[in-house]
């Protein structure tokens, strides 16, 4: 029976570190560039291992991911990487799909960077690789895609799932928010500094961005808030507030 | 009175730099004041703490304030006691996860030198999270609204202008959540006997391979630790009992005994432990074990391993992984 077939109650499947890097390693090097995503599915199961945590883990959410990007993936074209407002638009979709798909997991396992390996890696590795083909030049930083470089907040799904947490957040909370498909500005603007962290100066920097044409412009407001941070608790203002501070000592 | 703090900016215009200005002005002006000395759990100089003990057994938090520096900034500032506010701030960085909560102000009447307040009820989520990921908690003394018209020129105005914070962390990983062993398979003994030019022999129940401390960033990246296939099914399968977690303590002890073995043969290797590089969670754990700074212990090390400290800290050490035998027969036979 397969390891992932057998999970106990409680248990979740992981990839470590080190076993990842040898994972990622034979992966690609039987990966044809140019392949569609749905067509390299993980089926070797040897870097596998199980780890207990709290709550049940449901192995169908995952699959039901995995499907959805998919088909995702299928309505973008097979060289999405090198089409910026394609990859833009995979990326914003992707998120918001990464986090539907996995909100209901247990904390323990979505807090284990473990489990975002496996995921990266085994389940989800076809569509990693076609969004970030292979970079010989920039090798260290392709792996950081994969969770097993040295940029861990450059792990793709964990990365998407995070930006897709913060849309849902801010939307829930009924803040004013219109979607950005360009990538500065969830990782430069909102995830590099503390700012995506909070879900009002995001959905104020969010209302700014659309003043411009291009999200460069909007860096002096992010200077802002961080600075501002510094010496106020933000998190305690309302979008309107946060809005008028940002505009009030960034111009 | 301290004065606003002037800047030049790379537009060479001069301006006042306010509203970022005024926190020192602030710290200063709390410093000066007459604050609360030892009651409790407040200190001498400290203005504002709060309990983390209550958290290993229930879900509350206990923030504790000084009460006479409060009373002199209200009146020297012309506030009343609503215009400040305390905050508490929960959040694990990892997920995103944060809670953000205005505490009410305990009976106003009351009398006495700390304030405690003792209504904030931690989310779900801090109990699952602490442990395996960090968790910040904060408790900020903060400006509860705008002050239109400032009786001092410096003094904060703004809303949610920090007027004093305590923070801490809780639940900082272990170092077992950092590198998980991986099962010393026959394919994996004969994989590293290849890679490492010596052989692993079938009674070999712990492997460990450091590759360059320095240069990694983090020990995840830095250690491979193998053991014996069927203990690391037990481990891996087993719910977290007590025998497990003392294995898994034990074989971190056994691997920093067997670093500073090698050290005592070559003290450059000490470096590798050099508190900027990755290995300074591995200087804390000894630290910790010795009651030393990371930054004593790694001076110890770089004495080539003469020094009393550093041999007393070996022999603790080797003194904790000699009971790994043990260890692993409790786990095998299912002790907790």
């Amino acid at each position: 029976m397969s390891k992932l077939d057998a999970l106990k109650p409680g248990e979740y499947p992981v990839v470590t570190m080190s076993a990842g890097k040898e994972y990622l390693d034979e992966r690609r090097a039987v990966w044809v560039p140019g392949s569609s995503p749905v067509e390299m599915a993980g089926t070797d199961e040897s870097r596998i291992q199980t780890r207990v945590g709290d709550g049940n883990y449901d192995p169908t959410a995952v699959a039901q991911l995995v499907s959805n990007l998919q088909a995702l993936a299928s309505e973008f074209p097979a060289n999405v990487s090198a089409v910026q407002d394609s990859r833009n638009l995979f990326d914003l979709e992707a998120a918001k799909q990464t986090y539907e798909g996995l909100r209901g997991l247990p904390l323990a396992v979505l807090l284990d960077k473990d489990f975002w390996r496996y995921l990266t890696l085994h389940e989800l590795f076809s569509i990693v690789i076609w969004r970030m083909p292979y970079n010989e030049k920039k090798e260290e930083g392709w792996r950081s895609n994969f969770g097993v470089g040295s940029n861990w907040p450059r792990c793709y799904p964990y990365k998407s799932f995070l930006r897709g947490q913060l849309i849902a957040t801010v939307q829930e909370r009924g803040y004013p928010w219109v979607d950005q498909s360009d990538v500065d500005f969830y990782d430069s603007h909102l995830f590099s500094s503390r700012n995506g962290l909070i879900p009002s100066v995001a959905s104020a920097l969010n209302t700014i961005r659309q003043d411009f044409t291009k999200s460069r412009a909007l860096q002096p407001y992010v200077t802002t808030a961080v600075r501002y941070r510094a010496t106020h608790a933000t998190e305690l203002l309302d979008p309107a507030e946060a809005e008028g501070v940002l505009r009030r000592y960034s111009t | 009175m301290p004065e606003p703090t002037t800047t030049t900016v790379t537009s060479h215009k001069s301006r006042t730099v306010s509203p970022y200005s005024f926190p020192s002005g602030v710290t200063k002006c709390l410093e000066e004041t007459q604050l609360l000395v030892g009651e409790e759990r407040l200190n001498d100089g400290e203005l504002l703490t709060l309990d983390t003990g209550v958290l290993k057994d229930a879900p509350k938090l206990s923030v504790r304030l000084a009460r006479s520096p409060i009373a002199s900034i209200q009146e020297e500032w012309g506030l009343t006691a609503e215009d400040l506010s305390l905050a508490v701030l929960v959040e694990a960085p990892f997920l995103n996860l944060l809670d953000v909560e205005l505490l009410k102000w305990p009976d106003p009447s009351a009398t006495g030198e700390v304030v405690v307040f003792t209504d904030y009820q931690l989310p779900d989520w801090v109990q699952q999270a602490a442990g395996r990921t960090k968790v910040g908690v904060s408790a900020l003394l903060i400006l509860g609204r705008e002050v239109e018209e400032p009786t001092i020129e410096w003094m904060p105005s703004h809303k949610g202008a920090i007027l004093a914070e305590w923070s801490t962390a809780l639940g900082v990983p272990s170092l077992v959540h950092w590198f998980t062993p991986m099962p010393l398979t026959a394919a994996a003994r004969e994989r590293l006997s290849k890679r490492s030019k010596c052989p692993i022999a079938e009674g070999v129940t712990l492997y460990v391979r450091c590759d360059g401390l320095l240069e990694q960033k983090s020990l995840e990246q830095a250690l491979e630790v193998y053991i014996d296939e069927d203990l690391a099914q037990i481990i891996h399968a087993a719910s977290p009992t007590a025998a497990v977690k003392a294995i898994e303590s034990q074989i971190i002890f056994q691997v920093l005994s067997e670093m500073l073995d090698s050290m005592r043969d070559d003290a450059a290797n000490a470096e590798e432990l050099h508190p900027d590089s990755a290995g300074r969670p591995l200087l804390e754990l000894l630290a910790k074990e010795t009651d030393q700074t990371p930054e004593q212990v790694f001076e110890y090390l770089k004495v080539r391993g003469s020094s009393a400290e550093i041999l007393a800290l070996r022999s603790h050490l080797q003194a904790l992984a000699g009971t790994t035998a043990s260890a692993i027969s409790a786990v095998r036979k299912g002790d907790s």
